[in-house]
């Protein structure tokens, strides 16, 4: 009876021209309809599950596969490393066993190559897939170090060879720090003006404090000046450059940028003393915390240390919540990951490349962030560039903007939902029934939530696109430590000592350089010509008269 | 003045009256229209006029103005209310016009 009211309803609402109306009516028909048509793509009705699982997983595996975990029957799932190392989305409750999988999949390839060396130290050693992980709360950080490390363990000298060059570490504590320097352009197609925009707008945007329009500008500005002078971020520089003029004017003749030149030039008329002042309140709060302060070692004193620079596998621990404020350490992942994203569609697409982003909620949570921007737009671009991006978040569907939840499940390949209740909403058109279960659509969708929001630890849903969802329980990963029977402490200390001391120095050290660096730049007021500057002056030698010039103009040096 | 203002009424009553059967027609004609177009959504499927394809109308849809992804009508969104009356065919893209 409803029913043909409602047809009524909608046949009388079109004849008056209101086809919204008529559109609205039928929703909940629309709704169940489109879901068959979605579940129609997943295999016959007939099928009974496993039939369909054992289908899925035939089209999935393939060559070099990584183990993505066991169906209910015990049967194992493989995907192949193409499909398994690109764009994908890991959600789940805290504890649920994401960081696991994930560990379990990034190792997998590692511990092919060194198992590989063992058998033949003399082959071609390369780590096979690149990898970046950038962890804002430590777990996985320390796990996967921790696995590193007894991997390096249990290999042989030329495995061990291999992953001390191919480990890179940037973390920073009280004993030693990774060198950074944001204000340092290694880009070649990217701006120094372009440089200073992306480092502005995420120091702005993650800040705890507010910037004013002109703030922000100055900020902008001064990072432009750091970029073109190839200096580090110092408190000391920036209160003696803002308040001495004669050091102002000093430290300007060797910009070569006139746009930075001319605003700080006419710096007094422009920018009232309150925005300078409140700006050299925010430059001392994010340098006033010795572990950061220490990082910022000068690009020239870098350059002479010879520490690793980049290498295929770069670990990254933004974590801060129980030692330093937050807001630092996100601020420094996204630096980070706008570096990697920013020069990754000029990489060697030869060998894949994992970009791992933890907790990616806080660093998605503001669609109008140029960190974000970037992100997406990696996500839709990088498959050209063998580079996939993976994303872990808990509540993902109610913490993230629509638009950016929307960009994110459209361009990911595969998606693991461990438990949740919210998110599991994504799964649900995918997930295959049982063919003879007469309940009605919502009812069976009431229990696959409940079940979804009771799912044990380590099992989840996969889907990968195209293929139905995929009830599986991850790989057991067992601890780091047990294989060999040594423990976590001592996996930490070989760490510390074979793998991360190739890219971090003690803190120590680091002051030292700043120091002195300080003393030369700002006490003493040297200012070296830029290195834009020198490279403009560099003589170029194409025949014997060049020759003969260069060495004569020498000489007269 | 008066009688001109009553001439002038009664001309627009007249228009209106001859107007009438016109408008009656044009109503009619959308009506009917709009009751084969629901006929045809209700079938849940449009022939592409184009190239022959089958497109299903209710499907993970994306409404093209507020951005929201959802199981349903591809002419209309639930959150923003928008009705789209064409979209374009599945396989050829060639624009279909439902409403």
């Amino acid at each position: 009876m409803a029913g043909i009211l409602k047809s009524l309803a909608a046949s009388t609402a079109a004849a008056i021209g209101r086809s919204d109306l008529a559109l609205r009516l039928g929703k909940s028909t629309s709704y169940a309809r489109a879901l068959r048509n979605e579940r129609g793509g997943i295999g016959d009705k007939s099928a009974t599950p496993a039939a369909i699982y054992a289908a899925a997983t035939q089209r999935m595996d393939g060559v070099q596969p990584m183990t993505f975990g066991t169906l209910p029957s015990g049967e194992p799932v493989r995907v192949r490393r193409d499909l398994g190392l690109m764009s994908a989305l890991i959600l789940g409750a805290t504890g649920m066993g994401k960081s696991r999988l994930l560990i379990a999949l990034l190792l997998e390839p590692l511990r092919k190559v060194i198992d590989d060396l063992r058998l033949d130290t003399h082959r071609q050693a390369d780590v096979g897939v690149e990898l970046e992980l950038i962890d804002p709360k430590f777990e996985t950080f320390d796990l996967f170090r921790k696995y590193v490390a007894a991997l390096w363990l249990g290999a042989n000298d030329a495995g061990r060879e291999l992953l001390e060059r191919s480990v890179r570490v940037i973390d920073w504590s009280h004993e030693r720090v990774t060198p950074l320097t944001p204000f340092d352009n290694h880009f070649t197609e990217i701006s120094n003006a372009y440089l200073a925009h992306l480092r502005a707008d995420v120091t702005t945007r993650t800040s705890p404090q507010t910037y004013t329009d002109a703030m922000r500008q100055l900020l902008y500005m001064f990072d432009w000046l750091l970029i073109e002078l190839r200096y580090p971020l110092s408190y000391r520089f920036a209160v003696r450059f803002m308040h001495d003029t004669g050091f102002r004017k000093g430290v300007l003749t060797s910009v070569p940028e006139p746009e930075v030149r001319y605003y700080f030039e006419n710096f007094d008329l422009t920018v009232p003393r309150q925005t300078r002042d409140g700006f050299l309140r925010r430059v001392q709060y994010g340098t006033s915390f010795p572990e950061l302060r220490a990082s910022y070692i000068p690009p020239e004193a870098m350059d002479k240390l010879g520490l690793m620079n980049e290498a295929p596998i770069t670990l990254v621990n933004t974590a801060c919540t129980t030692t330093l404020p937050q807001a630092l350490g996100y601020e420094r992942a996204a630096w980070r990951a706008t570096d990697v994203l920013c020069a990754a569609p000029r990489r060697d697409p030869r060998r894949p490349k994992s970009f791992v982003l933890e907790e990616s909620v806080r660093f998605l949570e503001d669609a109008n962030a140029d960190h974000v921007e970037t992100l997406l737009t990696a996500l839709r671009t990088l498959r050209s560039v063998n580079m996939g991006i993976v994303l872990t978040a808990q509540d993902f569907s109610n913490a993230v903007p629509t638009s950016v939840v929307r960009t994110v499940l459209l361009n990911t390949t595969w998606i693991a939902g461990f438990r949740a209740r919210e998110d599991a909403q994504i799964f649900w058109p995918h997930v295959v029934g049982v063919p003879d279960d007469r309940r009605a659509e919502s009812a069976k969708r009431d229990a696959y939530l409940r079940e979804m929001a009771g799912l044990a630890r380590q099992r989840y849903l996969l889907l990968v696109k195209g293929n139905p969802v995929l009830p599986l329980r991850a790989p057991d990963v067992p601890k780091p430590g047990d294989a060999l029977g040594v423990s976590e402490n001592q996996l930490l200390d070989v760490f510390n000592r074979e793998i991360a001391a190739k890219s971090m120095l003690p803190t120590a050290i680091a002051m030292k350089l700043i120091a002195e660096w300080e003393a030369r730049v700002v006490e003493q007021g040297e200012v070296r010509p830029s290195q834009t500057k020198i490279a403009s002056r560099k003589p170029s030698i194409t025949n014997l008269a060049d020759l003969k010039r260069f060495f004569t103009t020498t000489e007269e040096e | 003045m008066k009688k001109l203002a009553v001439a002038w009424n009664a001309t627009l009553a007249l228009l209106y009256v001859l107007a009438l059967p016109i408008y009656a027609a044009k109503w009619l004609r959308r009506a009917v229209e709009s009751l084969f177009n629901l006929s045809e959504l209700r079938k849940g499927f449009i022939d592409c006029p184009h190239c022959g394809f089958r497109n299903p109308l209710d499907i993970l849809a994306f409404c093209r103005r507020c951005g929201m992804a959802e199981f349903g009508s591809r002419l209309y969104c639930t959150t923003c209310k928008q009705v789209t009356k064409a979209f374009p065919c599945d396989r050829c893209t060639a624009a279909i016009r439902v409403l």
